[in-house]
C-alpha cells in the first residue's frame, strides 16, 4: 500500500512521524523548505533546515526510523497532480490553503482515491478530520498555516496528526472513513 | 457517553457521542456542525451546513434519572429591548 | 404606578393565545428553556411570536433579531415575530419591519400584563 501525504508542515509532518509504522510506504508531498521558525511546530530538526520539507523528512524517517519514503519535492498543480498520485492507495490532505485542497479533492475523485483532509483552525482551537466525500471546501474553510508559527499550538498540533493518524489506520485495517473533532480537551468522532 | 439532541431544521435527533471528556459550549456546537454534515445524525443530514449554523443556539446539560448524560443544543430564545 | 414588565406570547395560526410568560424587566426576556420547551411542543399551530417592549421602542432590537434567526432555522420555517410597544405594534417583514393596523385583539392584553396601560398615550 501506498499513502501520499500532500503537504508536510505541521501537520503533515507530525501525521507521518505517526504513520511510520503503517505497512505502508509513504510519499511526501511539499515544495517548500525548512526554515529556522518551522523547528518550534513542524517535525524537522537543526540538520534539516534549508533543505525541501519532503526530502527532509525522508530523511529523518530514514535516519531515526529506518522507514523508507518517497519525497516529492514540487508543488502541487493541475499538471503533475495525477502523476503525484500515481500508484497510491490513499491520499492525506495537510494542506493549508483552499486552492491546493480543490486541486486535490478533484484530482482523488476523479482517480476514485480515497482521500481524508486535515484542518487545523486559524486561532489553533480545535481541528477537523473529514473524509473527502464530506468534504466541501469554501470561503469559511478552516486554515492551518495562522497555527503553524510560534510553536504555542504544538499540543493540538500534535493531538490533530495523532488523530489523523488514528483515521488513516483505522481505513487501512478495515476501510473504515471517520471523521472526528479534535479540541484542547479531546476528541469527538463525528461520523 | 453522551447523548447530543440537536434541534435544526423542524426536526430534533440525538447522537450518541462517545465522549470522556468536558466539552466546552464551543466544542458542543463545532460537533454538531460535524454531526449534521456528515449525516450521523439520523433525519438530519446537511452537506453543506455553515460553519456558524449553531451561533445562536444554547446548550442545556440534564442528566436523566438513569444516569445518563443528555446534551441539548436549541435556539436561544431571549427577546427584548436592551440592546 | 403599574410596574413595567416585557411579556411574551405564543400566538397560533387562528390567533388564539397558545402560552404566556413575563419577565421582571420592563427592557429584556432572558432565555428560558421553559419558553423553549413551549415553541417546540406547540410548533405545529404556532403561528406567532410576540413581545412587548413596554417602554419602547417599536422595533426589533438585536437579540430579537438573532433570537429570531435561531427559531427560523431550529423550526426550519419563518414565523411570525411581532413587538407590541406602548402606542404601536409591527411585524418582521423581509426589509426591517411594517406597523401593523388594526392591531390583532390580543395587543392590548399584552399591553396591560405588561403594564402599558396608563402609558397608551405616549
Amino acid at each position: 500500500m501506498r499513502i501520499v501525504i500532500c503537504g508536510v508542515g505541521a501537520l503533515g509532518s507530525t501525521t507521518a512521524l505517526f504513520c511510520r509504522n503503517l505497512d505502508a510506504t509513504l510519499r511526501l508531498v511539499d515544495f517548500d523548505r525548512v526554515e529556522s521558525k518551522n523547528l518550534q511546530a513542524q517535525w524537522f530538526v537543526k540538520q534539516s533546515v534549508g533543505k525541501n520539507k519532503a526530502q527532509a523528512l525522508r530523511l529523518q524517517l530514514q535516519n531515526f526510523y529506518g522507514v523508507k519514503a518517497e519525497a516529492m519535492g514540487v508543488r502541487l498543480s493541475e499538471d503533475n497532480t495525477r502523476e503525484l498520485l500515481d500508484g497510491c492507495d490513499l491520499a492525506l490532505d495537510c494542506f493549508d490553503n483552499i486552492a491546493s485542497r480543490q486541486l486535490l479533492s478533484t484530482a482523488a475523485r476523479d482517480l476514485e482515491l480515497p482521500l481524508v483532509h486535515g484542518a487545523l483552525s486559524g486561532d489553533g482551537t480545535f481541528g477537523l478530520v473529514r473524509w473527502d466525500e464530506r468534504f466541501s471546501a469554501d470561503a469559511e474553510d478552516v486554515e492551518g498555516q495562522a497555527t503553524c508559527e510560534g510553536g504555542e499550538h504544538l499540543p493540538i498540533i500534535g493531538a490533530m496528526g495523532a488523530t489523523l493518524a488514528r483515521a488513516v489506520q483505522d481505513h487501512v485495517r478495515a476501510g473504515d472513513r471517520h471523521d472526528y473533532m479534535v479540541s484542547l480537551s479531546g476528541v469527538t468522532r463525528t461520523s | 457517553m453522551a447523548v447530543l439532541n440537536i434541534t435544526y431544521n423542524g426536526l430534533s435527533a440525538d447522537y450518541d457521542m462517545d465522549i470522556d471528556y468536558a466539552a466546552s459550549d464551543a466544542d458542543i456546537r463545532r460537533i454538531a456542525v460535524e454531526v449534521v454534515r456528515s449525516g450521523g445524525v439520523r433525519g438530519l443530514h446537511i452537506a453543506n451546513l455553515a460553519d456558524n449554523a449553531f451561533r445562536n443556539y444554547v446548550i442545556d446539560h440534564m442528566d436523566s434519572p438513569t444516569g445518563e448524560r443528555r446534551i441539548y443544543l436549541r435556539p436561544k430564545v431571549p427577546f427584548g429591548a436592551e440592546v | 404606578m403599574t410596574d413595567k414588565r416585557e411579556v411574551c406570547f405564543l400566538i397560533s395560526r387562528a390567533g388564539a393565545v397558545l402560552w404566556a410568560d413575563a419577565s421582571g424587566s420592563p427592557s429584556a426576556l432572558p432565555d428560558s428553556r421553559t419558553r423553549w420547551d413551549a415553541i417546540w411542543r406547540l410548533r405545529d399551530e404556532l403561528g406567532e411570536i410576540a413581545h412587548s417592549h413596554p417602554n419602547g421602542p417599536a422595533a426589533f432590537s438585536t437579540e430579537d433579531e438573532t433570537t429570531m434567526q435561531a427559531l427560523d432555522s431550529a423550526l426550519g420555517r419563518r414565523l411570525q415575530f411581532s413587538v407590541v410597544a406602548p402606542s404601536k405594534m409591527v411585524r418582521r417583514a423581509d426589509a426591517g419591519s411594517e406597523l401593523v393596523e388594526p392591531e390583532p385583539w390580543w395587543a392590548e392584553l399584552m399591553r396591560v400584563a405588561s403594564g402599558m396601560t396608563h402609558d397608551k398615550e405616549k
